[in-house]
């Protein structure tokens, strides 16, 4: 016999709730393996009860900058310009 | 196209409002936006790793110069950057007029960094060398006398030269990047100025040279041991 079984995790303690979707089996007699069961983690804002009260961060920046500045990284790695043996030369400069 | 022809070029670019000036900041000059200004931290420098080629604008197909990969007195061609912007890096140029800036590509230059920066303050004919922004040399200086005087603007150190016979030059003289806007030829130069020493010490502290700065020898020998090319020079 099918068994759908759907399990919301507290969404009173916890931030995330999970809701397990449990396998379609043909025979209820054979439940089969628990890792058979596909499990989803679903933020507390996507459910329908929402997040509890006071949560700190319900939805958190959901595109954080994945490039956040790589001018400076580079500039970081950047070698300090070294001190060259002078030229011997005359100068013509304006003195 | 020579360095002449280049400034040329770069000067009706500034004309037209696409070039740069000393004052002009990118935008004001109508180009890209910068992506990154070297207005604080260590300053870059670009040194050619060949003849390089300089653009009026990064856009443009063809550039308005190119380079020679040394100097005429054959030190290695090295440029100070003032705006970095991808894969470009807008450069002030050895040319005049002063302040004359081009466009270079990143992959054409070894990039490198100084935390070195010389200030020169004409009122007060003091010179100032900085590292990391703490100042470790401060000292008096001959400036430009009045029918020559030395110009203002930011330049950036060309040469290190070791001068063979010393004589008004001082042990060693450094080129900057500026020229004199009054003189256009001197000694068979085009009026480039210079830091350097002297073989007058008595005019350290005077307005009295041809456009050039001059310190003491004991100075120049220190700054020609401790300043890479490209070594930004500030004076105001």
């Amino acid at each position: 016999m099918p068994k759908i079984r759907t399990r919301l995790a507290s969404t009173v303690l916890a931030a995330t709730s999970v809701l397990t979707l449990g396998a379609v089996h043909a025979h209820a007699a054979s439940p089969g393996p628990a890792d058979d069961q596909l499990q989803v983690e679903i933020p507390c804002w996507q459910t329908v009860v929402g997040c509890p009260p006071g949560d700190p961060d319900p939805d958190p920046d959901p595109d954080p900058d994945p490039d956040p500045d790589p001018e400076v990284e580079v500039e970081d790695e950047l070698e300090e310009a070294p001190v060259e043996a002078p030229v011997t030369a005359d100068a013509n400069f304006t003195g | 196209m020579s360095v002449r022809s280049l400034a040329v070029a770069l000067l009706i670019a500034a004309t037209l409002g696409t070039g740069a000036c000393a004052e002009s900041s990118p935008e004001s000059a109508g180009v890209a936006p910068a992506a990154s200004e070297q207005e604080a931290g260590p300053a870059l420098v670009a040194r050619a790793r060949a003849d390089l080629a300089v653009f009026a604008h990064p856009t443009d197909a063809n550039p308005a110069a190119v380079l020679p990969a040394t100097t005429t007195f054959g030190s290695a061609t090295t440029l100070l950057v003032e705006v970095r912007d991808g894969e470009w890096l807008q450069v002030l140029l050895p040319t005049r007029p002063n302040g004359s800036s081009g466009w270079v590509r990143a992959a054409d230059v070894e990039l490198r960094h100084t935390d070195f920066e010389i200030d020169v303050d004409l009122a007060g004919r003091t010179l100032t060398v900085s590292d990391e922004g703490v100042t470790v040399l401060e000292t008096p200086v001959a400036i430009g006398a009045p029918d020559a005087p030395t110009p203002a603007g930011r330049f950036f150190v060309t040469d290190v030269l070791d001068t063979p016979d010393g004589d008004a030059y001082g042990p060693f003289a450094l080129g900057l990047s500026g020229h004199s806007d009054v003189l256009t030829e001197f000694a068979g130069g085009d009026g480039q100025i210079g830091l350097h020493g002297t073989d007058d010490p008595s005019s350290i502290g005077q307005a009295v040279s041809h456009g050039c700065v001059r310190v003491d020898n004991e100075v120049i020998t220190q700054l020609a041991s401790m300043l890479p090319l490209g070594t930004p020079v500030t004076i105001r």
